[in-house]
């Protein structure tokens, strides 16, 4: 063989970092898939008929397809509007929060005033306002301003809870990016606001599109203030609806599920394609803040 | 040299792009923040016109309450257990995911591992209530691995359910700790592990005495960060075991939900929401702390 | 071509004052370089000139306007950055028409002009690529196109040659040159390279915390220097700068009796900067009419051409230069002969030029 030609120790060395990458490979196997179990089950359970949700031994993948669950979802016109509302408030809070947000971030990021360290310190601490704290009084304000059971009251609260976020992420964002960009497209005759559109938002893209998915992602998971703040079938959004299957439904686990799954979509695929952006930019925004 | 972009600072540009950030924060959260106090200091708030002023009289029966102690101490098992373990699972991961495979493969099992973290928390909920049911598969599989005798109802056990809230909450928390390990993971720099390896230093002596000194101040910054945000959650614990059985899994957020609206006492409940807010102030003062020394 | 008058130029951050009243005349047409460590305010005066800084006090001037309170675009500048600053989203050619189409130029004007620009700079065949697909030198021409397509009245440039390396370096420090030959405008270039400074500059104005040193042509600053500081800055390697005592016949350095004319002002026992460039220090038998010491030799460095002859006189540490090929030991006494037609004297207080 040719490898006899190679020293010893080479072959030796080279046949334990074979068995080291194995075994790394085999260790993160099988430990995504236990985590990745649950998820999997779910899908499996949506595909099986209620009767065969318990039945023994357990099968990941069904016999047979069972599409019950889904043609059910699917065609009542009540989970639709679910999914409408979460798209509408979800997309309305994406929106809003990354202008605003994106402001506040430049104004951080760009210009040193009376007071910036103040806001800064106020806008981290609205991360950590305690949500259920806010709920009792929050009922009230919305009350107040005639939102409640309306989409725009939940669309208002998100933006409250997402904002802190967006600004944070976006001026990590901005912070990455040389203010000598600023100054050239100063000299070349762009207003403050058109340093920030025409030249800092483009180079950012990959920050927009992080904080726009994670904000997102947090209008279209939140429950309690959906559940607290609508009354109306025609205002609840995607995880209240799937709760109140649990009441509703008892036990047709079938139909749950394929509603989970259905609900679980949209931030399931987002989350994939732009994961790369997402992952980065909760390490620039959530942690460096 | 760095230069701070002084341009227009004079003016009031930057307050202008502050503004409307800045005043709907400030709107929506200090009204509410305000409101609340006022409700602790007042009886029959809400469900009544006139509510009665009282003082601290809604503190006084809160803290005679052995019904809020039993809270809090639930929820300090809670937030620690779940912080421990967010830890464990989130660092050990991302030093796995981390380890010197091909790209793409490191890609796809972070994230996959990411996964948990995107569900809403009812559909953690139900998967976890679905998995940990007494004819469920977590039973089937340690029944046949010769662990259980007869199914345990994880959920329904006042001596289980928090070990099984604990596991969901790890499931459920995990992958924000190691999203934001393996983002610090790259900031140490190669010269360092290059410098270890000639010194003859093997895995575990890198990760004490290179990985964890570089990263302390992100590993302190991020618990601190998990640990606000896991004590004063809500959805979770609600919607898996609703706060039981019995009061087994009570913590400080469900007592306030139930304390509202499923007793009413909406006094009472700000009061507990009130002792909340006291207690994470004091976790985010360190947690500001340790930032401001970053801004 | 415009002419460029700064006076009394003052920056103030917060308590702090960077800039000491500045003033800095330039006639139009003509290439200023400001040179100085950094921190010496060569930045900041440029960023001033460009109005990237506020004016704390005193005046600018371009052509005949007062541009105190203008917005940099309504300057007739334009401006070259260290780190080029190119649009990384925009392709060379939406680098370069971008000021022209915030400025509501015709389309086809501005095709025009960056065409032509480009064809001046060679950089027509890229005009498509996006900066992130460009070496550094094309990135340097990109930056400099973009400047000269507004057509400004005044160039400015900051540093625009130190993210190269040095080959590069010259090879650009030649382009820009030629550009002024060929475009007549004013410059104002900021640099802390002493060489870039004297091939490049009409003027050189030499800064340092926050005030002029001294202003003029590069010969002038480099064979005049009117303070220590210019005779120690201008020069690769450095002008040697001695502390000594002068003596009835000349200058006791160390140990060694250097035997010359003294400026009149000075009296024997005053205590003298005794400045001479390397150039002015050789072996005896390269410099026949030099003064002569026997000083030890502790190191020669060859570099090529010439060779540089590290020697101590007393405590002190001086440079002597001879020829590449001339052969010199280390570690032994050797005669130098010094120039002393061009022996510098400044007041060891002040630092003030003794004539």
């Amino acid at each position: 063989m040719a490898d006899t030609a190679l020293p010893r120790t080479t072959v030796d060395e080279e046949r334990q970092r074979r068995w080291r990458q194995a075994s790394i490979y085999a260790l993160l196997a099988l430990v995504t898939f236990v985590m990745v179990f649950p998820v999997l089950w779910m899908i499996s359970v949506s595909l099986k008929p209620t009767t065969e949700t318990f039945s023994l031994p357990p099968r990941l993948i069904p016999e047979e397809f069972h599409w019950g669950g889904y043609a059910k979802v699917l065609t009542d016109p009540k989970f639709r509007t679910f999914l409408i509302n979460s798209y509408v408030v979800g997309l309305a809070v994406t929106f809003l929060s990354l202008i605003i947000g994106t402001l506040a971030a430049f104004g951080f990021s760009r210009y040193r005033f009376f007071g910036d360290r103040v806001a800064k310190l106020f806008v981290i601490t609205t991360q950590m306002v305690p949500t259920i704290t806010l709920l009792i009084p929050y009922f009230g304000v919305i009350v107040f301003l005639g939102l409640y059971d309306t989409l725009w009251g939940l669309v208002l609260t998100y933006l409250t809870f997402a904002l802190p976020y967006s600004i944070i992420m976006m001026n990590g964002y901005l912070d990455t990016i040389p203010k000598d960009f600023d100054e050239a497209a100063t000299i070349d005759g762009c207003t403050p606001l058109g340093v920030l559109v025409r030249v800092l938002l483009p180079v950012a893209l990959p920050g927009i599109i992080s904080t726009a998915v994670y904000t997102f992602l947090l209008a279209w998971n939140e429950f309690l203030f959906a559940l607290a703040l609508t009354r109306s079938m025609d205002m609840r959004t995607v995880p209240v609806g799937i709760s109140m299957m649990v009441g509703e439904f008892g036990l047709k686990w079938d139909e749950m599920m394929a509603f989970s799954v259905i609900g679980s979509l949209p931030v399931l695929i987002l989350f994939m394609l732009v994961q790369r952006f997402v992952v980065s930019g909760l390490a620039a925004g959530g942690v460096k803040g | 040299m760095t230069r701070p972009f002084r341009l227009l600072t004079a003016s009031g540009t930057p307050y202008l792009f502050l503004l409307p950030g800045l005043v709907i924060l400030g709107a929506l959260l200090s009204v509410p923040l305000y409101k609340v106090v006022e409700y602790s200091l007042y009886d029959n708030v809400i469900v009544e016109r006139n509510p009665t002023f009282v003082g601290l009289d809604n503190y006084r029966n809160i803290l005679g309450d052995p019904g809020y102690w039993s809270a809090g101490f639930n929820t300090i098992v809670f937030t620690v257990g779940s912080v421990v373990g967010h830890m464990i699972v989130g660092i050990g991961l991302a030093l796995l995911v981390n380890a010197d495979i091909h790209p793409r493969a490191r890609t796809f099992f972070r994230s996959m591992l990411v996964l948990p973290w995107i569900f809403t928390a009812v559909v953690v909920a139900l998967n976890w209530q679905l998995l940990l049911n007494p004819f469920g598969l977590i039973n089937y599989i340690l029944d046949w691995l010769g662990l259980i005798s007869e199914p345990l109802d994880w959920l329904g056990n006042p001596d289980l359910a928090m070990w099984s809230l604990l596991l969901i909450s790890t499931w459920r928390g995990y992958p924000f700790i190691m999203v934001s390990f393996l983002s610090g993971l790259q900031t140490v720099p190669r010269e360092l592990y290059e410098a270890a390896d000639i010194d003859g230093a093997g895995f575990w002596h890198k990760f004490w005495h290179v990985t964890l000194p570089q990263l302390k101040p992100v590993i302190f910054g991020v618990a601190l960060l998990d640990l606000i945000w896991t004590f004063q959650l809500f959805p979770l614990v609600w919607l898996t075991t609703g706060g039981g059985p019995g009061r087994a899994t009570e913590v400080l957020s469900t007592l306030t939900f139930r304390l509202a609206f499923v007793d009413f006492e909406f006094a009472q409940a700000a009061t507990v929401a009130v002792s909340i807010l006291i207690i994470s102030a004091a976790f985010t003062v360190l947690y500001l702390r340790n930032e401001a020394r970053r801004l | 071509m415009s002419r460029i008058e700064i006076s009394n130029l003052v920056k103030m951050y917060g308590s702090h004052q960077a800039l000491h009243g500045i003033d800095i005349s330039i006639q139009p047409g003509e290439f200023c370089v400001l040179v100085g460590p950094s921190g010496c305010g060569k930045s900041t005066t440029l960023r001033m000139v460009a109005g990237l800084e506020t004016i704390s006090g005193g005046e600018i001037a371009i052509g005949d306007r007062v541009v105190n309170g203008l917005r940099p675009k309504d300057r007739g500048i334009a401006m070259v950055f260290q780190n080029y600053a190119l649009y990384p989203a925009k392709t060379v050619r939406g680098n370069m028409a971008f000021s022209l189409k915030l400025s509501k130029m015709p389309k086809a004007e501005i095709d025009r002009r960056v065409n032509e620009v480009a064809e001046i700079l060679e950089l027509t065949p890229l005009l498509d690529r996006k900066p992130a697909a460009l070496s550094g030198g094309q990135r340097q021409r990109v930056a400099m196109g973009r400047a000269i397509v507004r057509d400004p009245e005044v160039f400015l440039f900051d540093e625009p040659l130190s993210n190269l390396d040095a080959k590069l370096r010259g090879q650009m420090r030649a382009e820009i040159k030629r550009l002024h030959q060929r475009l007549e405008n004013t410059i104002i270039y900021v640099t802390h390279d002493q060489v870039e400074a004297m091939t490049l500059a009409d003027r050189i104005v030499i800064m340092r915390d926050g005030r002029i040193e001294q202003q003029g042509t590069p010969d002038a600053v480099f064979h005049d220097p009117e303070t220590v500081f210019v005779a120690g800055f201008m020069g690769s390697p450095p002008m040697n700068l001695i502390d000594c005592t002068v003596t009835p016949t000349g200058l006791r350095l160390g140990d060694t009796d250097l035997a010359c004319t003294t400026p009149d002002g000075l009296r024997p026992g005053d205590r003298v900067t005794f400045g001479i460039r390397p150039d002015d220090i050789r072996p005896a038998a390269d410099l026949p009419n030099g003064v002569t010491a026997s000083l030890p030799v502790d190191l020669i460095e060859q570099l090529g051409t010439e060779k540089l002859v590290h020697f101590r006189a007393g405590p002190h540490e001086l440079i002597g230069k001879t020829g590449g090929r001339v052969e010199l030991d280390e570690g032994t006494a050797q005669t130098l002969a010094f120039d002393m037609a061009h022996a510098f004297f400044f007041d060891a207080e002040t630092g003030h030029r003794i004539r």
